[in-house]
């Protein structure tokens, strides 16, 4: 059966053909090929390849290679200033592209940015409202017809303010609704104010009577006098965003850049025209 | 005059100095490449326009001796003509029947008229067989062992031309080997002895 060698026999015969071995390796595997017969045969073998390859004659040329004159382009030596200028021309065009790439990854960061003060804000104007928004009562008692609006009903309309306990009063946007009163907010009944007592008598009379509202309540949201017109800031002050300055520079660099690229490649474009092989030939 | 007088002159575009070199490596450039492309119409384009394309970059030969500096631009051509023809396979509508080619195809030995017709017969036997197994073998593997066996070159000037270490240029060299050894098993035996004899003989 054959043997198979591993590479490193194989290298170390084939180096040992070409006398590459210095004189260690070389005692060593000449010891090796005489104790073993199939290193040997391996060894034989590859050398009658060898010789087998060496003994092969070159082929004659089919045709003489040398080169006409004719048959070489010129070769134009490309002047330093335009060698630079196409130089300058590819580096502006790379670096505005980069510009190009660099800005558009920072619009596309903006856009979260926008989309999440959006939606910061509703919250901002939530947490603004539960502070100074006040709990919205309706009054649903089904007993009492009409109500403030008025209308509809053949009774005339029964005002009934309760003190609402403290613990009662909801948060804001919850709703409470009043279907009775209950008995421990009936111990202290409100007496009706002047303005209720003026709408509860007839019309005339309560035309004469009526005085300039001047009081504010939580439910109407009627601002008092003193605070009519002055502007109340209802959201915090929420810095708007300015204009981003790296965004204009960026703008301005690559305006630059891209001036230069175009500028530097008509130059070169110019400058390789007139330096063109097909341009030596023709007559000046 | 001597090779790098003839290199300084060539560089200052004088192209009959240049051509010079090419009378002195075309005979050596056509076998490398015609081994590696196995077609002689092929190889002696490939050779030209190595030869061309020597000329016109003779300016980035510096410190390298010319010889590998050649040589891998040729063999350098060669892979791409392989390259490209492994893209697009084409088969060449003229056949290689002519006298002109065979004569072409044919070795100087084989034209030797001392040669008996038993020898001309082996040796054209052991060209076929060889050429045979070389195609087998990857590129790589190829270029080496042209370079080496058929060309004789030394492991320095192999490795300029292949731009590789030693090792890496050993060890394709004794796998190369190996498997011509296996391709060629049956070739020694068919030989006739006495071509056998003068073969060893050569060696």
């Amino acid at each position: 059966m054959r043997k198979v060698f591993k590479p490193r026999d194989a290298e170390l015969l084939s180096s040992y053909l070409d006398d590459q071995l210095d004189s260690y390796q070389r005692s060593q595997l000449e010891e090796r090929l005489r104790q073993e017969e199939e290193l040997h045969r391996f060894y034989e073998n590859m050398r009658r390849t060898r010789l087998m390859l060496r003994h092969l004659s070159p082929h004659p040329v089919p045709r003489d290679f040398t080169i006409q004159r004719q048959s070489v382009r010129p070769t134009v030596r490309v002047p330093t200033f335009q060698a630079v200028l196409r130089f300058s021309s590819a580096l502006a065009a790379l670096a505005f592209i980069v510009l190009m790439a660099v800005d558009f990854l920072i619009v596309s960061r903006a856009v979260p940015q926008l989309e999440l003060a959006q939606a910061i804000v509703p919250q901002a104007a939530l947490h603004d409202e539960k502070a100074i928004s006040p709990p919205i009562i309706t009054w649903g008692n089904p007993t009492i017809m009409g109500g403030i609006g008025g209308g509809g009903s053949d009774q005339p309309g029964l005002v009934t303010r309760y003190e609402i306990p403290r613990e009662q009063k909801g948060e804001v946007g919850e709703e409470i609704i009043l279907s009775a009163p209950p008995p421990e907010s009936l111990a202290k009944v409100i007496p009706p104010s002047p303005q209720e007592e003026a709408l509860s008598v007839p019309q005339p009379e309560a035309e004469k009577k009526m005085a300039p509202i001047t009081g504010y309540g939580p439910i109407l949201g009627v601002p008092s006098t003193e605070q009519r017109g002055q502007i109340v800031a209802r959201f915090p002050a929420v810095p708007l965003p300015q204009a981003d300055s790296h965004a204009l520079n960026l703008r301005w660099i690559e305006i630059i850049l891209g001036l230069v690229a175009l500028q530097s490649a008509v130059i070169s474009f110019i400058l390789a025209r007139k330096n063109h092989p097909s341009s030596l030939n023709k007559p000046r | 005059m001597e090779e790098q007088q003839l290199i300084r002159n060539a560089k200052n575009g004088d192209l009959d100095a240049f051509n010079e070199l090419v009378l002195t490596y075309q005979g050596q450039a056509f076998n490398i490449a015609l081994r590696i492309m196995a077609d002689s119409e092929l190889a002696a384009d490939v050779t030209q326009d190595a030869f061309i394309a020597a000329y016109q970059h003779l300016n980035s030969l510096r410190g390298d001796s010319f010889r590998p500096w050649l040589f891998r631009i040729l063999t350098n051509r060669c892979y791409d003509e392989l390259r490209r023809q492994k893209r697009r396979p084409s088969q060449s509508l003229q056949t290689s029947s002519s006298e002109e080619d065979q004569a072409l195809d044919e070795p100087t030995y084989l034209q030797d008229p001392q040669n008996s017709s038993e020898d001309q017969l082996a040796a054209k036997q052991l060209e076929q067989a060889v050429q045979d197994c070389l195609q087998q073998l990857p590129p790589e593997f190829r270029s080496v062992v042209i370079l080496i066996d058929l060309q004789g070159l030394d492991y320095q000037e192999a490795c300029q031309v292949i731009r590789s270490p030693l090792g890496t240029l050993k060890s394709r060299l004794a796998r190369a080997r190996v498997r011509l050894q296996d391709c060629l098993q049956g070739v020694w035996e068919l030989l006739p002895d006495k071509y056998r004899l003068k073969i060893e003989g050569s060696g």
